[in-house]
């Protein structure tokens, strides 16, 4: 018992003396002002709220349209967070990934030998909080791509240049998670935990007030789309790409206000107290 | 005292087994082995170029195994149509109630006008030339606006509807009244139970290699009978080369020159079979990693007991960055072997004989684990050239016997 008490002890303590900052990992896309353009500051400001020091984040803004491995996407990652620890001295780093950012960050995790910033984070990564990750990919990107097959009039894939939606294609991920990536089934597990919260359905309802959390034009896209997936999908991903590395944190209804379901786009916003569990997650 | 005991006797069993050196063990019939080298050239590009290595426990409890080359399921198929065929009515074949149809405008050809953005509510379906009452044969519209708002990155102009499910299946006809220029036409039926299957032989292979694909149409757990498959392979450059099906089943040979480029390649298939309700198509592919052999193991190693680490000699015929992987198993105190430690090192090799080592390091081994070892999915990659060269499910077998210590077993 005495042992127990000790340890917990120690623990406080190192956690009292730790920096912990928060970083925020946008999907696919090349973006600039992530805050704005893919989060709202509504969901950041809510988020690092919960921080022993509020001005310990960043919001990473790069190129999410290459290969994950590309420089402009994991090395840019690796860069801004790299800034961040050495500026802020950061000893205790959360991670927060949506959708195709927790490939880019589980690429950082899985391959340190990749470039030699790589280590330092992952040493100061306590955690990886995944908003939906796409760690299996989705239908969706093999109904674009093999449309694209067709399409393009000089030959396969040519005309297409996002690189990142072809990643993210079923057999690829299986592909990558195969070869590259660890945290799947039967897969060595990665460095640090990743977690995920998983979104099991979409509400477009137009009399239903909760569909117009994150936008209700975005939400109408997400109920076609979700034709393309399985019974338990986001619309955008099936829940078991979102399970599919790692470990589950949480499915949304398990855990989000009147069990509302999230969906693609609201598992980046502060929809139904998604905001306020990760302020809470901020000090632990 | 009770929790010194093993450390003791770990300590003393790595002692004995320090500075050991051997031989790799043969290459199984999964593992992947270069049969001759390369010298392809450096690629462009930024590449790390000092030496990284970095180590982490892994749970003794967990199960590892190479995962199953990936199955692709396809129950969907795309069509090009062209505008007279669609202002009079493009024949849809379906299988099962509520098809999706997925319209894409295609660019124009020489000399005419290229096709509009589609306008869902613009959409007819007819039954036997006959036009069904709007909107009610249509249930989901959607707009290139809206699916990219989902996250679908559709091409312009497209549009998504969906084939009411109470019109039930068979032939249908989709109008577009106004339709110029050339369409895509992508016809998915989620609950069909006529499903092409695909899957290759493994996950990966070398260029100048050869891997097989199988492939079957099946309606519900039947191989529907006259089922026609075709397929092709596809480099990431867009090279194609026909593979032809014999009892479902391709054989696949990589050209010599082939991997080195971003990307995956990929094997395309078109299925065609006739049934009782009409004519059914399918389309699917699959993704494979292809590598360029420019590096293979040298076949024996060095094993440094005190550091719990090996070193490997390595071939090399290309600069570049190479990458060894592998995980550790040690002996538990209930004599099993499990997996505790996973390891990475990296460094930028010149061609000729070089080494790589690989160090677990002595606090990544749980204490009351020790001798025997064993390292498994010993990987050799290229990182410049994002490729897999090498693999060994399992590499070697390290030290002797360790004596029986009684303890706690994290693998129980």
């Amino acid at each position: 018992m005495r042992y127990l008490l000790l340890a917990a002890l120690a623990a406080l303590s190192s956690l009292s003396h730790a920096n912990t900052g928060v970083a925020f990992v946008h999907g696919t896309g090349k973006q600039t002002n992530a805050t704005a353009d893919y989060w709202t500051s509504t969901f950041v400001n809510n988020v690092r709220g919960g921080l022993p020091n509020s001005a310990n984040y960043v919001v990473i803004n790069c190129d999410f349209t290459k290969y994950m491995w590309d420089n402009a996407a994991a090395g840019c990652l690796a860069g801004q967070l790299t800034t961040f620890i050495n500026n802020r001295g950061i000893t205790r780093l959360i991670v927060i990934t949506h959708s195709n950012g927790g490939n880019v960050m589980r690429w950082i995790l899985s391959n340190p030998t990749w470039d030699s910033r790589y280590p330092n984070i992952i040493s100061k990564t306590v955690r990886v909080n995944a908003l939906a990750p796409s760690s299996a990919g989705t239908p969706l990107a093999d109904a674009v791509i093999a449309g694209n097959v067709f399409e393009a009039s000089l030959g396969w894939l040519l005309g297409y240049q996002n690189d990142a939606v072809r990643m993210q294609q079923t057999s690829w991920m299986a592909s990558y998670n195969a070869n590259w990536l660890y945290g799947t089934a039967g897969r060595p597990a990665l460095p640090k935990p990743f977690r995920s919260v998983v979104g099991t359905d979409v509400d477009s309802a137009i009399w239903d007030p909760d569909s117009y959390c994150g936008g209700y034009a975005e939400n109408v896209g997400l109920e076609t789309t979700q034709w393309w997936l399985n019974s338990c999908s986001d619309g955008f991903l099936n829940c078991s790409s979102q399970s599919a590395a790692g470990t589950v944190w949480f499915q949304d209804i398990a855990r989000m206000r009147d069990r509302e379901p999230l969906s693609h786009n609201q598992s980046r916003r502060a929809c139904f107290g998604l905001d306020t569990i990760l302020r809470a997650d901020m000090g632990s | 005292m009770k929790t010194l005991k093993p450390l003791v006797f770990s300590l003393l069993a790595l002692a004995v087994s320090a500075a050991q050196a051997g031989s790799l063990l043969p290459a199984g019939a999964a593992d992947q082995q270069p049969a001759r080298l390369v010298a392809a050239p450096l690629p462009a590009g930024d590449f790390e170029r000092q030496p990284v290595a970095l180590a982490w426990p892994l749970d003794p409890q967990a199960e590892l195994a190479a995962p199953a080359p990936h199955v692709a399921e396809s129950r969907e198929y795309w069509a090009n149509v062209d505008a007279a065929e669609l202002r009079t009515g493009y024949n849809l074949d379906t299988t099962a109630p509520g098809a999706l149809v997925r319209l894409s405008p295609v660019g124009a050809a020489s000399g005419k006008r290229g096709a509009m953005a589609i306008d869902p509510s613009q959409l007819r379906v007819m039954r036997d030339g006959r036009l069904l009452s709007q909107p009610a044969s249509l249930r989901q519209r959607a707009t290139a606006e809206q699916l990219r708002a989902a996250g679908m990155d559709v091409s312009d102009g497209t549009a998504v509807v969906q084939l009411e499910p109470a019109l039930g299946k068979g032939r249908f006809q989709l109008q577009l009244p106004r339709a110029e220029g050339r369409y895509l036409v992508h016809v998915y039926e989620p609950t069909s139970d006529v499903v092409l299957r695909a899957q290759a032989d493994r996950q990966r292979v070398l260029a100048g290699q050869a891997f097989e694909v199988s492939a079957e149409l099946r309606q519900g757990v039947l191989g529907m009978r006259g089922a026609r498959i075709e397929g092709q392979l596809v480099s990431p450059d867009g090279r194609t080369f026909p593979l032809e099906f014999r009892g479902g089943k391709a054989r696949a040979q990589l050209p010599e020159e082939a991997g080195g480029g971003p990307g995956l390649w990929e094997v395309q298939l078109f299925a065609g079979a006739a049934s009782a309700g009409g004519p059914v198509q399918r389309d699917a592919r699959t993704a494979i990693e292809v590598a360029r052999p420019t590096a293979r193991l040298a076949g024996g190693y060095a094993f440094d007991a005190a550091a719990i680490g090996f070193r490997l000699p390595v071939q090399v015929a290309a600069a570049g960055r190479y990458e060894l992987r592998g995980v550790l198993y040690a002996t538990s105190p209930a004599g099993r072997l499990v997996p505790v430690a996973q390891a990475h090192s990296a460094a930028w090799l010149e061609p000729g004989q070089r080494s790589l080592s690989l160090p677990f390091g002595p606090g990544n081994l749980p204490m009351g684990y020790g001798a025997p070892f064993e390292l498994r999915q010993l990987e050799l990659k290229d990182q410049t050239r994002m490729g897999t060269l090498e693999t060994r499910s399992v590499a070697l077998r390290e030290g002797k016997a360790r004596m029986h210590t009684p303890g706690p077993d994290l693998a129980r």
